[in-house]
């Protein structure tokens, strides 16, 4: 028998230190697939955020970085400037994107640096025990939301794709989904598209992916998909906002 | 003839594969791994058809498909 | 070529950075360090390197760490509200051991505070690099050649130790024009092959896990790397006690009395000594150079036997500089003190008469 599809050579022989049912698996999967079908496993480098993801190093092949807590367009602005060969990916969680480094990732995708960011939206800080982020669904209960997010105290969740796609600079801004098979191919497609665009055209672009932190949901994660298809892409739809 | 590898160090448990399995042949194993969880078994593997959908599915790159 | 020219401050410490092999700059202007900012905006691209307008301090000093990472001589240049902003990215840098150049162009007071020269940033700076304990080199020039000397090998001792080297110069010398000899083109050497340099890989080889703390090394656990990792900084760093120090002393061969004073007070402390010296006081200066390392050993081999008293000249209130001295002076010495703060300039008759009155 053939073997039609097994583990990235991208990806590092350590599994992931992420919970089960974590999508920051499958997107970093995701990467590693889509470096080996550009060719670039050798080349790229990834900078490492602060959360869930600050281990990112440990798990794949390529080089890689760590920044400040939302400083990773500020450190991928220095870097890819003073190499603008190197194919870079900002990955990022949305309370390092979204919150705490809102400044740095918005003037990057304005200046249009060419970089692509991977931003994991999963509408909570999940290192630190589940507390409220920039992208907390209104009525969501965390840790420092225990009666739930109030509109009137936290205002609405960000929706960061649709601010940077109402940018002049980015080529290319989508959201997709982690969630079904189908979803998960789709942003595989986005992913590849992004780092063409960056290797082939230059320019910025950036892909939010909507993924499940069943242990702050306090969720079984079979139980995921259905609550993301059903609840969480009401509030942040997929589908591509410019390019 | 097609049959999925699940490597038992990589594979959490999860169970994100049980429900995208069409033919549900999916199932979490009463045997645990070197890190407690229940990993996840094939059962009847004559009937896999190498649809990939687990493998896609699997956040832990634990999958393997063959045909 | 070396050339003589007249230079505003801020414009020739660029200029020597750039003759040192910086290529890439990112800065916020502010006020007295926006000519720095203006000046590489058109020479740093002249000089076929990057000049980023960064949004904030925060994100200036992160472009700067990432652009080392990418094996550049970088720097940024600032001053103090600035500076409090970067020390979360100057934290990183120092834990990283990135090798980069920060110019702080001090200012006065705290918050706002106001916009003239001061030296009031020599705690905040020398203590500690933000949070974390660690430190780099930090160096006290008192004239714009000096400040031009020192940028022009900052790099080489920058990459020798993989550390931060911070310029402390304030706004009097930023602003300032006078003579300056301008040293000769170098080039950056290869840094491709160190291990905090991304994204270069020769012969296939993998680099990865290039983190902002060193979690890993020769130990079992985080913790315990960190904490060896951390001694072995501390190594680096006590060597410098040994190695990097340096002074100056002015007419001190016979002196009675000290003046101890670093950067633009120095300078002015020396136009007070030698008016002090035309009337017969024999007064001289001792003056640190670098203020990390500081000139621990040699303030405390100052002769009580020989010095019938020490003046300490800075331009800040609350005394910082003055403090710092006192702990490695021989207790049994007089020790006065002059400054001035606010913005003010510390004056040379002033200094004259605080010396008189302790004669």
């Amino acid at each position: 028998m053939e073997c039609i599809y097994t583990k990235s050579k991208a990806l590092s022989a350590v599994p992931t230190s992420f919970c089960p049912g974590c999508m920051h698996g499958t997107a970093i999967k995701l990467i590693a697939e889509v470096s080996e079908e550009l060719g670039i496993e050798n080349d790229l480098v990834m900078v490492a955020p602060i959360g869930c993801a600050v281990f990112l190093g440990a798990f794949v092949e390529f080089d890689s970085f760590g920044s400040p807590h939302g400083r990773p367009g500020a450190t991928g602005t220095g870097f890819k400037r003073s190499n603008p060969d190197v194919p870079l990916i900002l990955y990022q969680g949305d309370g390092d994107c979204a919150s705490i480094g809102l400044a740095e990732t918005m003037h990057a995708a304005n200046r249009g640096e060419n970089f692509t960011v991977i931003m994991i939206n999963n509408q909570v800080y999940g290192m630190t025990g589940g507390q409220a982020a920039p992208t907390t669904l209104p009525g969501q209960k965390t840790t420092t939301s225990p009666a739930g997010r109030s509109i009137e105290g936290s205002g609405y969740p960000i929706q960061l794709a649709e601010l940077i796609a109402s940018f002049k600079a980015p080529k290319y801004v989508t959201r997709q989904s982690l969630h079904t098979p189908k979803n998960v191919l789709a942003a595989k497609k986005a992913i590849k598209k992004a780092l063409e665009i960056q290797i082939n055209e230059g320019g910025y672009s950036y892909v939010e992916l909507m993924s499940a932190c069943p242990t702050n949901w306090k969720m079984d994660p079979k139980d995921t998909p259905k609550y993301m298809e059903d609840v969480v892409l009401k509030e942040f739809p997929v589908g591509d906002l410019k390019g | 003839m097609a049959r999925v590898e699940i490597d038992a160090n990589y594979c959490k448990g999860c169970g994100l594969c049980f429900g995208v399995c069409p033919k549900n042949l999916l199932r979490a194993s009463e045997n645990v791994n070197a890190k407690g969880y229940n990993y996840a078994e094939q059962i009847d593997a004559e009937k896999c058809t190498a649809c990939k959908l687990c493998a896609i599915i699997c956040p832990d790159a634990a999958i393997s498909v063959y045909k | 070529m070396s050339e003589k020219v007249v230079k505003k401050g801020n414009e020739a410490i660029c200029e020597a950075a750039i003759r040192a092999g910086c290529r890439f700059f990112a800065g916020y202007p502010i006020t007295p360090q926006t000519t720095a900012t203006e000046y590489l905006s058109w020479r740093m691209p002249e000089a076929g390197g990057v000049f980023v307008q960064a949004e904030s301090e925060v994100a200036a000093i992160n472009m700067v760490a990432g652009s080392a990472m990418a094996g550049t001589r970088a720097m940024t240049a600032t001053s103090g509200p600035g500076l409090s902003l970067m020390t979360e990215g100057l934290s990183v840098i120092a834990g990283t051991r990135l090798p980069t150049v920060i110019v702080n162009i001090q200012r006065s007071g705290a918050g706002i505070g106001s916009i003239t020269g001061n030296q009031s940033d020599f705690y905040m700076v020398t203590k500690t690099l933000g949070h974390g304990g660690l430190t780099g080199l930090v160096y006290g020039p008192e004239s714009i050649q000096e400040s031009v000397d020192i940028m022009y090998e900052s790099w080489d001792l920058a990459e020798k130790y993989r550390t931060p080297v911070i310029i402390m110069t304030d706004g009097v010398m930023g602003q300032m024009m006078e003579q300056v000899e301008m040293p000769d083109f170098k080039e950056a050497p290869d840094l491709s092959e160190q291990p905090y340099v991304a994204g270069k890989r020769k012969g296939g080889r993998k680099k990865h896990l290039i983190m902002d703390s060193p979690y890993f090394g020769p130990k079992a656990t985080q913790a315990d790397n960190l904490e060896y990792n951390y001694a072995q900084y501390e190594k680096v760093y006590e060597s410098w006690d040994e190695n990097e120090v340096r002074y100056e002393e002015y007419m001190t061969q016979d002196a009675e009395y000290l003046i101890i004073a670093w950067g633009t007070s120095a300078r002015v402390a020396k136009t007070a000594i030698r008016h002090l010296r035309e009337q017969g006081v024999k007064v001289g200066l001792f003056r640190p150079i670098t203020l990390v390392p500081f000139p621990k050993k040699q303030l405390a081999a100052i002769d009580k036997n020989k010095i019938k008293g020490i003046l300490t000249v800075e331009m800040a209130v609350p005394s910082q500089f003055h403090n710092e001295v006192m702990h490695y002076l021989d207790k049994d010495i007089r020790v006065e003190k002059y400054r001035r703060g606010g913005g003010n300039m510390v004056l040379d008759e002033e200094i004259e008469e605080c010396v008189k009155k302790m004669l």
